[in-house]
């Protein structure tokens, strides 16, 4: 069960993670001090998101391949449909944080 | 996991451990959970005094700031109103913000969450008691001294967020910004320790059985607002302590003549305010999610659909704070990032919804008046979602911009997400207050008044916002399109008052006439409900074991006899202490006995010593500053300079399982605590050091001006970091022995380590003028930071050597040496980071 708890938490952490990250990258590229340029942002974003989501799916997978045990009781099994279910949110909103880095060419715009 | 197992000393129920208080043995089990009489009543920790005082309070202050409400809408009725003159009309709505924000809504759902979380999780008490009771009072001064800017003509005019650079020195010379900051740092004081109690008491102190997954949902909802708290709060405190050390001590943070940024305090202040709408709504919707099933008697439809929603969201509205900021000038990559994730979090909430429809449509609901009230909730809350979709869209957001159409988006989400559940909830738990039910008749009442009066009201402001009308002016000329809609939407909040007025005749009213409440006068299926609720002293004679997540409809056992009868965990009362029982945070098995104090003056006593403190700080007696934290100080010495519980293993009344009283293990409810606690200080210190890097980023000329610190010194602090780390794991090992005098030189160690190193700090960063720019004084606030803590991680090893010297430790009651080992741990790290960014931002590595 101390693992299944973890699986509802990990998902959104890394979202949390990534959307600083991509915060971070943003600020870098666009505040005064320009630490980045453009291809950078682009390429570490992409790179930095794609790590994340292939993480997102292996950890959704992971959760609905453990769905299928029939040794789950009913507490169990509340845990790992929540784990599945913050997986998922946290993929759409982990490829979300990209699209600004991907459909913008500026930082203005 | 128990990584070392602890020295237990096993006697015999007869006998007492030499080390720990036996109790008041001339009295029973109810005698010893009754609140004191008489003024002593003051001295009270327990849960029920301390959340009614809380509700009260809150309440009050509800009162207030709705008359407040009344004042602006009042001035708004007619066009060219002379009502209030402007500055009267800036501190009105600014009070009336403020209020509502920090000394209403936070403190009230504190309040139900004080009350019921011991009573739906089967615990006897909060965890701890005083800590609740601590908070209170300094709720309650801080509340008094933001008040009584009133009297002294120094009300704050500078709306509810205060903003620089108009609250800074220069354009508020008189106290009301300072009536401000040191009223609400102290009233956030109690937010944050109930943060720590409401972690600790629901992973801690469950009933037997009850996992993480049996618990009532409001728990799930209660403790992600509390880790939301816990990372939400601290942005703010430090914005409030950085503005209050310009406004006071000259130091230039947000001065952009020397290298500040009032953006600066706008991120520290909406990194705190936009996650700040859901910790008021959750609670507001893990009360509609438990009502609900009661209403129409089925389970809530997806509770794990439901503990998903809830955590996503407690993680996504951290990621909007910026989209109350689209307006200033950010690069439109930033500001598209912010939309995106504003968008985002309509899901999660979504989700909740569908549950909550999903639940409805499960069965025919009894349309009592707290149902009403979800109606309500549903309605409003939605329509507030949908305008909140549209602001989040960034083109919309900058035409809509301080305009009407934003008051009347957030009137619908925090009056439909926050009041309308509120309501309910009172009508819903009364009984558990007052022991009699109010009147259904009023109550519809109170509902279709508050209903029908605030939809006029605030409806109609979207119009007047999509027509032009800014926020926060005194008056307005005729014939620009607002005059009607204004008229309307101040008769509204007219009707609106009056739903609340007559609340308040009901609440009286039912005090002396409503019907004596039978047990589970709802039917409802979560354990507050177990005993008939004409409100005793105690929660449970027995504690019951938990086999569901409504009990009282699965269980028969528990209502098929009298409540004192239910069978349970510690019945016995052996030592006559207060007792409940501790559990695995997450799988619910029992695992030791807490012990809980009796009622003490040293909370009112602590509290009282800061507010002087802070109070003196605004009449600049410093003499008195200094007064008042030493009472403060002495207050907390009393506090804590008790006999240890620990190293006894005594019986639970649970099939003979003997289980260790307040344990040694890193699972505890102390050491879960000091977690919490040390979650906060992070939160803190990473709010400073957002600071600092937010200002070198934006500012890089000021930081390349800035002379860089002693990075000789620097690096020695680094090393002397290391040391207080190694100090904190011999801490923590010796925390598990059974030797007590050998130990004493460990808290010796922790106490040199932490001169040392804040020694260190201070000669590092000494070629620094805080004064030069707003980076140099960022980098002495990180000093005095880190300072702070090192003083308390002093101060407590003193503490700890000194008992143990006096043979106030006995073998097995080393738990101290557990907690400040983690505290330590932490303020190393932090003061490690410190060194770190001094050689950094001086370029040395």
């Amino acid at each position: 069960m101390r693992g299944l708890t973890k699986g509802i938490a990990k998902p959104v952490l890394l979202w949390a993670l990534h959307f600083t990250l991509i915060y971070a990258l943003i600020s870098a590229a666009c505040a005064p001090r320009a630490l980045l340029g453009q291809n950078h942002l682009l390429i570490t974003a992409v790179v930095l998101t794609l790590v994340m989501a292939i993480a997102q799916i292996f950890w959704m997978w992971g959760a609905a391949h453990t769905g299928r045990r029939s040794d789950l009781n009913r507490d169990e099994a509340a845990l790992l449909r929540a784990g599945w279910w913050t997986g998922l949110i946290s993929l759409i909103a982990t490829l979300a944080n990209l699209t600004p880095v991907l459909i913008l060419p500026g930082c203005h715009g | 996991m128990t990584d070392r197992t602890a020295y237990v000393v096993d006697l015999p129920e007869d006998q007492s451990y030499s080390g720990s208080a036996k109790g008041e043995p001339d009295k029973g089990f109810e005698r010893i959970w009754d609140a004191p009489p008489g003024i002593r009543y003051l001295s009270s920790v327990s849960h029920r005094v301390v959340g009614k005082r809380f509700l009260v309070t809150g309440f009050i202050f509800f009162l207030i700031a709705g008359f407040l409400a009344l004042l602006v809408r009042t001035q708004l009725i007619v066009p060219d109103n002379t009502f209030l003159d402007s500055e009267t009309y800036n501190q009105v709505f600014t009070m009336h913000g403020t209020i509502m924000m920090f000394l209403f809504a936070i403190p009230m759902l504190e309040g139900f969450a004080v009350h019921l979380i011991p009573l739906m999780v089967g615990a006897r008490d909060l965890v701890f008691p005083r800590l609740g009771a601590f908070g209170y009072y300094c709720y309650l001064f801080g509340g008094i001294i933001v008040l009584s800017s009133f009297i002294f003509d120094a009300a704050p005019a500078g709306g509810w967020f205060m903003y620089v650079p108009l609250s800074t020195s220069a354009y508020t010379q008189d106290l009301s910004a300072d009536f401000w900051l040191i009223g609400i740092t102290f009233a956030e004081i109690a937010s944050v320790t109930a943060a720590v109690e409401i972690i600790a008491a629901i992973l801690c102190t469950r009933a037997p059985g009850m996992s993480l997954t049996k618990m009532p949902i409001f728990m799930w909802y209660l403790l992600v607002t509390a880790f939301m708290i816990a990372v939400g709060f601290p942005p703010l405190i430090i914005g409030s302590i950085l503005l209050e050390a310009e406004r006071l001590l000259g130091l230039p943070f947000f001065d952009i003549a020397l290298g500040g940024d009032p953006l600066l305090w706008q991120h520290l202040f909406w990194l705190f305010g936009h996650p700040e709408v859901y910790i008021i709504f959750l609670p507001a919707a893990g009360m509609v999610a438990t009502m609900l099933p009661t209403f129409v008697g089925k389970p809530l439809f997806g509770y794990g659909f439901a503990v998903a929603a809830v955590v996503t969201m407690g993680f996504l509205s951290f990621g909007l704070w910026a989209h109350h900021m689209f307006a200033t000038g950010l690069p439109v990559m930033s500001l598209t990032l912010f939309s995106a994730a504003s968008t985002m979090v309509a899901i999660p909430t979504g989700v909740q919804i569908f549950c909550f429809l999903a639940t409805l449509a499960q069965g025919r609901p009894r349309m009592d008046v707290p149902m009403l009230f979800i109606l309500g909730f549903l309605f409003i809350f939605v329509i507030g979602g949908f305008t909140g979709v549209m602001i989040a869209a960034v083109p919309f957001n900058l035409q809509a911009h301080d305009s009407y159409f934003i008051v009347a988006h957030l009137h619908y989400v925090l009056i439909g997400g926050f009041i309308f559940p509120m309501f309910g909830a009172l009508y819903y738990w009364m009984p558990q207050f007052t022991g009699r039910m109010m009147s259904e008749t009023i109550g519809r009442w109170v509902f279709w008044l508050m209903f029908i009066g605030f939809n006029i009201a605030f409806f109609m402001m979207h119009l007047t916002g999509l027509r032009g009308m800014p926020r926060r002016i005194a008056s307005y000329p005729e014939g620009l399109g607002w005059d009607r809609l204004n008229m309307l939407s101040s008769i509204g909040s007219y009707i609106l008052a009056a739903g609340v007025m007559l609340f308040v005749f009901d609440f009286f009213w039912h005090q002396r006439h409503g019907l004596r409440a039978r047990r589970n006068p709802w039917g409802a299926g979560t354990l507050e409900w177990l005993y008939t609720p004409i409100p005793p002293g105690f929660n449970f004679h027995a504690i019951p074991e938990v086999r569901s997540r409504e009990p009282l409809w699965d269980q028969p056992e528990l209502l098929d006899r009298p409540a004192p009868q239910v069978e349970g965990a510690l019945r016995p009362c052996t030592d006559h202490r207060r007792e409940t029982m501790g559990n695995d945070p997450i799988t619910g098995a029992p695992m030791q006995i807490v012990r809980l104090p009796h009622p003490t003056w040293t909370p009112l006593i602590s509290a009282f010593g800061l507010a002087l403190g802070f109070a003196a700080t605004l009449a600049s007696a410093y003499w008195l500053v200094a007064v008042g934290f030493a009472i403060a100080l002495i207050g907390i010495t009393a506090w804590i300079w008790e006999p240890s519980d620990s190293g006894v293993r005594r019986d639970s009344g649970l099939r003979g399982l003997r289980l260790p009283v307040n344990v040694v293990d890193p699972r505890s409810h102390l050491h879960i605590a000091v977690v919490g606690t040390m979650l906060i200080s992070f939160a803190l210190f990473a709010s400073l050091l957002f600071a600092g890097l937010y200002l070198w980023n934006t500012q890089p000329h000021w930081a390349e001006t800035t002379p860089a610190a002693d990075p000789l010194m620097a690096g020695l602090a680094a090393l002397a970091a290391l040391s207080l780390l190694l100090f904190s794991w011999a801490s923590r090992r010796a925390a598990f022995g059974a030797k007590v005098t050998p130990v004493i030189a460990v808290d010796l160690g922790l106490a040199v380590g932490a001169i040392g190193l804040g020694a260190l700090l201070f000669l590092s960063i000494q070629p620094v003028d805080p004064y030069a720019s707003a980076y140099a004084a960022v980098g002495w606030a990180l000093f005095a930071f880190v300072a702070g803590y090192l003083a308390v991680v002093l101060y407590w090893s003193l503490i700890n050597a000194l008992r143990k010297a006096v043979g106030a430790v006995k073998p097995g009651q080393m738990l101290p040496n557990l907690l400040i080992a983690t505290f330590a741990k932490v303020v190393a790290i932090m003061g490690g980071m410190t060194a770190a960014a001094y050689l950094l931002a001086g370029g040395a590595i």
